[in-house]
């Protein structure tokens, strides 16, 4: 009577690879629902990026509208601020696929152009708002690193709540293996969790951060 | 993927698996979950009873092994095993009353294995009863429980064992766990897996009992160890799950943490004495075996992934708590809060919930009342808390097992 009912192992093996399948599918399913999601935004934040940089392009034939540039820019830096805490939401969950770390290389690249687009309108219309633009190693495993960088994003919100439009806040991980990015942040010889405020002024360490608040103020009063 | 995600998720494999195992034998078994053979004879029966320190319980486990009604009890043999208080005096007193109780006054401790092996050898049933000298066998265990028997490759025959006078909150959460234990055991019987026939109450056939050379005594569990090797020997374990034994269950953390202890170290050993065994010799190496070997390996990383996150993340906090002191950011936002659930956490979630319905299933069918207002809060207790300490206890098993400590007293 016993020995017959051993079938029961290969049994429970059958329905937990049914269970099991089904869970890892949904999660599946789910992962790339978000990952769509984050695939939206990307083509409309993409479009948006497009606009502002045929208006730049505009600017370089004639010289109207400098502050209407301005505005779109500094908006749309908001927008693909607020894409992107979407998008880390996402990525801490994403645990069985690696779609949405792909929409991550696609944002740095948008905002490395958002960031050279901000530049260009610097040159045209003037220094009428400042660019602070995060470097960060999006892979990093060092807790002394990760926490560092998460003091200095949060030290980014604080400044960014505080002056508003006057400043564009540009995140942009370094170590995603972007030719590009390697590229522009050569030139300024960074190997570490870094700010540069202005494509001048590079903050690497926690306590160069007063300083870089003092700048800000200083700017501000000037 | 990374290789947290790939461990969590062969976790809930192997947890999937055993739910389901043990829900499938359950579903195409529920007609006779509580039924058991009559039997063919009329079996004698020599009770053994070894006991240390028991002058509180003694009197009423003699009474309660009287009380069953069994007309062919042989003899009930209460070894004293060099007790300290008065268990010996009352062991004599109740001999007096009680025409067939023998004594045997141990000259030395020979530990509970030894003392069982001594009376073994004078013991003249057919069947030999253990029964632990504060566990009390409700009236119709050995009448339920004989009937097995009649198989004449049934070796041996155990029952659930439930906590007496569950009133403490401790006292509950262990009365559960019991419960939850005893009803996994019967759905093991109908897979011949009965890896243990535990010492409040279990019934031997003198003859298998005697063809392993009875019980280990260099084994701190004896009743994990004659079952282990009765299954090797060839011979079937059954349980009745339609009576039961009480017991005295550990009153305080400390005592019990020491009794989980003993139980991981004896099951240890059997691994160890039986390793060559392992995936061979029926249910004791296809089964039996590399179950305990998964759940102690499961536990074990189980501690080492929940120690290193744990371990990450108070480092973690400390960081910071210092970068932002330093540099004057908030230490806690509102973001921080925030939780996207990852697909992990859902299949968590359904995992915990399934292992609730399947907890909540056992205690009805076991009679248990759930509604009422301590258990509401025991049974999550017991499914989170409770259940997180068995790792920490093997740890500390391993730890003895290493510097060679075998005391269990």
């Amino acid at each position: 009577m016993l020995k017959s009912q051993r079938h029961v192992f290969w049994e429970a093996l059958f329905v937990t690879f049914l269970i099991f399948g089904l869970g890892v599918f949904l999660g599946v399913v789910l992962e790339n629902l978000r990952s769509e999601k984050i695939s939206d935004l990307y083509t409309q934040s993409e479009l948006t990026l497009l606009d502002i940089k045929v208006q730049t392009q505009i600017l370089n034939l004639d010289d109207l509208n400098c502050g209407e540039a301005i505005k779109k820019n500094i908006e749309f830096g908001d927008l693909i601020y607020e894409d992107v805490k979407k998008l880390e939401k996402y990525e801490k969950a994403s645990k069985l696929t690696e779609y949405i770390v792909n929409e991550h290389k696609r944002y740095d690249l948008l905002r490395t152009l958002f960031w050279i687009n901000s530049i260009k309108i610097k040159e045209k219309c003037g220094n009428e708002f400042q660019t602070l633009v995060f470097l960060y190693d999006y892979n990093s495993k060092d807790l002394g690193e990760k926490n560092k960088q998460e003091v200095f994003s949060r030290f980014l919100m604080e400044i960014k709540h505080l002056y508003g439009n006057e400043i564009i806040l540009i995140p942009i991980a370094k170590d995603t293996g972007l030719l590009s990015i390697e590229l522009l942040i050569k030139n300024y010889n960074i190997n570490e969790t870094s700010i540069i405020l202005n494509e001048k002024h590079v903050f690497t360490k926690l306590d160069d951060l007063k300083e870089l608040e003092e700048m800000l103020n200083q700017s501000q009063s000037n | 993927m990374e290789i947290l995600p790939i461990i969590y998720l062969a976790y809930m494999f192997v947890s999937i698996y055993m739910l389901s195992f043990f829900l499938l034998i359950y579903f195409s078994n529920r007609k006779t979950i509580f039924s058991y053979p009559k039997a063919d004879k009329n079996y004698s029966i020599s009770f053994l009873v070894p006991a240390y320190n028991e002058e509180k319980t003694l009197a009423d486990t003699i009474k309660h092994i009287f009380e069953t009604g069994y007309e062919n009890i042989k003899e009930v043999i209460i070894i004293n095993d060099t007790s300290k208080d008065n268990t010996l005096e009352i062991a004599k007193k109740l001999a007096k009353k009680y025409s067939k109780i023998k004594i045997l006054n141990n000259l030395k401790n020979l530990g509970k294995a030894g003392s069982l092996n001594r009376a073994l050898k004078i013991a003249k049933g057919e069947l030999v009863a253990v029964v632990d000298a504060d566990s009390y066998p409700a009236k119709d265990s050995i009448k339920k429980m004989i009937g097995f028997f009649s198989d004449s490759k049934v070796g041996a025959v155990t029952c659930p064992v439930v906590v007496r006078n569950p009133k403490s909150f401790f006292a509950r959460l262990q009365a559960i766990e019991y419960k939850v234990i005893a009803f996994s055991r019967k759905l093991l019987d109908y897979v011949d897996a009965i890896y243990v026939t535990p010492g409040p109450l279990a019934i031997y056939r003198k003859k298998a009992l005697e063809g392993i050379g009875g019980f280990d005594a260099n084994n701190l569990t004896e009743d994990i160890e004659a079952t282990w090797h009765l299954t090797y020997a060839g011979w079937e374990r059954r349980m009745c799950l339609d009576t039961m034994v009480s017991t005295t269950a550990p009153k305080k953390l400390k005592s019990w943490f020491i009794q989980r202890r003993r139980w991981n170290l004896g099951g240890l050993q059997c691994l160890y004495k039986y390793r060559k065994y392992l995936g061979k010799k029926g249910m004791l190496g296809w089964f039996i075996m590399p179950f305990f070997i998964l759940n102690t390996f499961l536990g074990l990383v189980g501690l080492g992934i929940f120690s290193y996150l744990f371990g990450s993340r108070i480092i973690s906090k400390f960081l910071l708590t210092k970068y932002s002191l330093l540099v004057g950011t908030p230490i806690v936002t509102f973001e921080g809060f925030y939780l996207t659930p990852s697909v992990l956490n859902y299949l968590g979630i359904v995992l915990f919930i399934c292992g609730l319905i399947y907890t909540l299933v056992i205690l009805s069918i076991l009679k248990e009342k759930i509604l009422t207002k301590e258990n509401i809060l025991n049974i999550p207790f017991y499914m989170t808390i409770y259940l997180m300490v068995y790792p920490f206890i093997m740890i500390n098993a391993i730890w003895h097992a290493i510097k060679g400590k075998r005391q269990w007293r």
